[in-house]
Parts: structure tokens; sequence; C-alpha cells
């Protein structure tokens, strides 16, 4: 029997429950019919005294602590888990047909295959959603999987190397393969987030460092929250809808008000004028929204989403 | 790369000292030895010899000079000195990721 770990960073114990909804109900089974012996393991990277394991039932949780201070080290402490495969799932991304996960297990039969990446990014092989054979990562230098900055002398030109860029450049010197799924596949049996956390926790420290306002003014030097923004008010909708609790909440408990509530958003959108990038979040929306109506449909739920760009 | 650049409606000149305040928001400026971080908030900036009391430093590169308070996340701790405040992740001069908790290397 084949031993797999699931492993998934996060920081907010809302969307770590619908992280977790999913991940058990579409991957987890798909593994087990295929006589996986699967275990999950989220690393709370922040805020753990708020995971309460009753809701996250059959999860392994792991601390931030020496060895593990963040979930970059996460992932490399994760290579030394009892385990021969090892999925790592990033906190906003949602596997929805893990029959199709599965598909691409036979690919493993090839030795010189080490992982298959079903979220790219930007056409190459990611972390969001990957695959790997464990000791094929194992034999990497360490750390593997960590990003790096290289020719950090010519910044801001240097090269940011994501979490996992290192590694599957390394496994291809050594002649390992890792196979990667095309955007276009995997947008059919994925829903990503993207950014969702990200918004979350830069609004938590700028808050700390240089207060509320800071934050507000940031997002117009940032569309790229914008849409992140959107995509948190669509996960509370469905968030909302199965749970009955307010997504993202401030301190207060106010909804979406550690992202930005549907107000401040349609104000953000409202002081767009550039009418390209306009239609691009337009567009970008409507993608999202497809995602969430999709998962929405898997609960025989139905959802209320505000409209949040102004009418032209 | 921009030299030292204040718009007008940011920062405050103090005896030749410009000091950065809460509520400023900065992204892809150079800030040059005169100048201490009092509460901004600086994306994608190059220091370069000025003090870091408090305020966030997202991305950018830390030429030199001191790191006192505040946190920094993501970017490049090149040079100067780190005395306090929150290192909450970044790289090391030869690009190294250094974890939250760390103390980035001395010269």
């Amino acid at each position: 029997m084949s031993r797999l770990l699931i492993a998934s960073p996060h920081r907010y114990p809302d969307l770590a429950r619908l992280w977790h909804r999913y991940t058990v109900r579409e991957l987890v089974p798909a593994f087990e019919r295929l006589h996986f012996e699967v275990t999950v393991n989220i690393f709370c990277d922040a805020n753990a005294d708020q995971f309460r394991p009753s809701l996250f039932p059959g999860v392994r949780f792991s601390r931030s602590g020496p060895g593990m201070r963040d979930f970059m080290e996460f992932y490399d402490a994760t290579l030394h888990a009892p385990c021969d495969f090892l999925f790592f799932l990033d906190a906003d991304t949602f596997l929805l047909d893990g029959e199709w996960v599965c598909s691409y297990l036979r690919a493993f039969d090839d030795r010189n295959v080490a992982a298959v990446s079903f979220v790219p990014r930007k056409s190459a092989p990611a972390i969001f959603a990957l695959l790997c054979r464990a000791e094929s990562y194992r034999a990497l230098p360490a750390p593997a999987l960590a990003c790096r900055y290289e020719f950090p002398e010519t910044w801001p030109h240097g090269v940011n190397l994501q979490p996992g860029d290192f590694a599957a450049r390394e496994l291809g010197r050594d002649g390992k393969i890792v196979i990667n799924i095309a955007s276009d596949e995997s947008l059919r049996h994925t829903a990503n987030f993207r950014g969702t956390t990200g918004i979350r926790s830069s609004r938590e420290y700028t808050r700390l460092a240089a207060g509320e306002q800071a934050f507000t003014q940031s997002i117009a030097l940032f569309p790229a929250y914008l849409v992140a923004a959107y995509d948190n008010i669509l996960l509370g909708c469905l968030y909302e809808s199965l749970y009955h609790q307010p997504f993202a909440p401030d301190a207060a408990g106010i909804p979406w008000g550690g992202s930005l509530t549907v107000s401040d958003l349609r104000q953000e959108l409202a002081a767009v004028r550039d009418t390209k990038q306009l239609e691009a979040l337009r567009e970008k929306f409507r993608q999202s929204k497809h995602n969430i109506l999709r998962m929405a449909a898997r609960e025989g739920v139905e959802l209320s989403i505000p409209s949040v760009l102004p009418n032209t | 790369m921009s030299q030292e650049r204040v718009n007008a409606d940011e920062g405050q000149e103090e005896q030749g000292i410009l000091v950065l305040l809460p509520g400023e928001v900065h992204t892809g400026n150079k800030f040059g030895p005169n100048t201490v971080s009092r509460g901004a908030v600086l994306f994608e900036c190059e220091w370069d010899g000025g003090r870091f009391e408090a305020g966030l430093f997202m991305g950018g590169m830390f030429r030199s000079g001191q790191f006192v308070g505040g946190i920094f996340l993501g970017g490049i701790f090149w040079g100067g000195t780190w005395v306090s405040g929150t290192w909450e992740g970044g790289f090391d001069r030869s690009g190294i990721y250094h974890s939250r908790g760390d103390i980035p290397f001395p010269l």
C-alpha cells in the first residue's frame, strides 16, 4: 500500500474549512479507492489557536516551530515525513475531480517522472497542486522547495524563483520529469482563487506596521488586490451559505473586513478609470464567478452574489 | 531607479532628515542616508543608508543602513545592520531565503 501525504499551509481557518471540505470529498476517496493510505496535513502558518480540530476531522495539524517556522520551511520539512507520495495543495486551490488527478498516477510508472503539476503558473509547473514522488525530491540539495532570489546584485532585475521552481530545475538537470498539465485542462477540473490569502495577510501586516489607512492606499497600487478581494467575496458567499458564519471577518466580526468589504470593493472599482483594466477585471470576475458556481452546484446551494462593478 | 524622491505631500523634513510617517505608501523609490521611517509602507523600494525605525518594508532592497523596528517581508537584506524588528521572511545577499524569526547574516 502506497502512502500519500496531502500537505497544505493555511493562515485562515475559514478558508481551510472550505479547502478541507472539497479535499476530503473529492481527492481523498479517489486515492483510497486505489488503496492509498492517505494523510491530510494542514500547517497553521498563523492563527493556530483558531483551527479547531473538531471542524477538520481526520486532519493532522502542524504548527509553526523550530524547523518549520513558516510555510516555506514546512514544504521542506514535509519532504521527510513518512510517505511515498506528497501532494502539495495550496490553500486557495480546489481540486474538483479526484478521478482526474488519479488518472495521472500511471505516469509514475516511469521512474524518471518526479511529479505532476496540476495547476500551472504562467504555463510552467508550480507548487499550487503538485503531486510528487517523495524520493525524487528528497534526493535534491536542501532546501529543495524554498524560494530563492537569483542574481540579487541585479535587483530589481534578478530572478525570483517561487517555491518549487528550483527543485523543478534541478530535477530536470538530473533527467527527471515534472509533468505539466496545461492551463486549459487544469481549469476544467480545478477552481483557483489566487491571492485570497495574500490580500488578507497583507492587510494584517500593513495594519500592524503602518495602520489601516496605509492598506487602503496600497490597494490602488496593486490591481491584483481587486481580483483577490472579489474572490474572497465569492468564497464568503459559499462559506456563509454552508456554515452561516462571516468569511474573512475583521476584529469586529464584519464580513470580509479582513480583506475588502463589498462596499469598499465597489468604491475601489468605481475609482478605476482605465477601460482596459476594467474589462480585464470584468473577465477575471466572470471566471471566478463561474468557479464558485461550480462549487456551489456540487453543494446543491444557490448563492446570492453581490454585483460590485460599476454599470457601464 | 530614481534618486531619493519625495512627493510634496509625503515625508517631513526635520533638520535635513526626511522622516517617513504612518499613512505614507511608497513604491519603487530610493531612499538615501538622511531618511528615517517612522511607520511608512515601502513596496519594492531601495533603502540605502537611512534608519528604518517603524513601518513595513515589503519586497525591495535593503542595501545599507539600520533596521531598528518594523516588519521586513520578502525583500533582500543586502547589507546594513539589523538591530531589531520583525523578520517575516526574506533573502540574504546570496539570494537565500530566511524564514520567519530569522535574523539576516551580518556583513
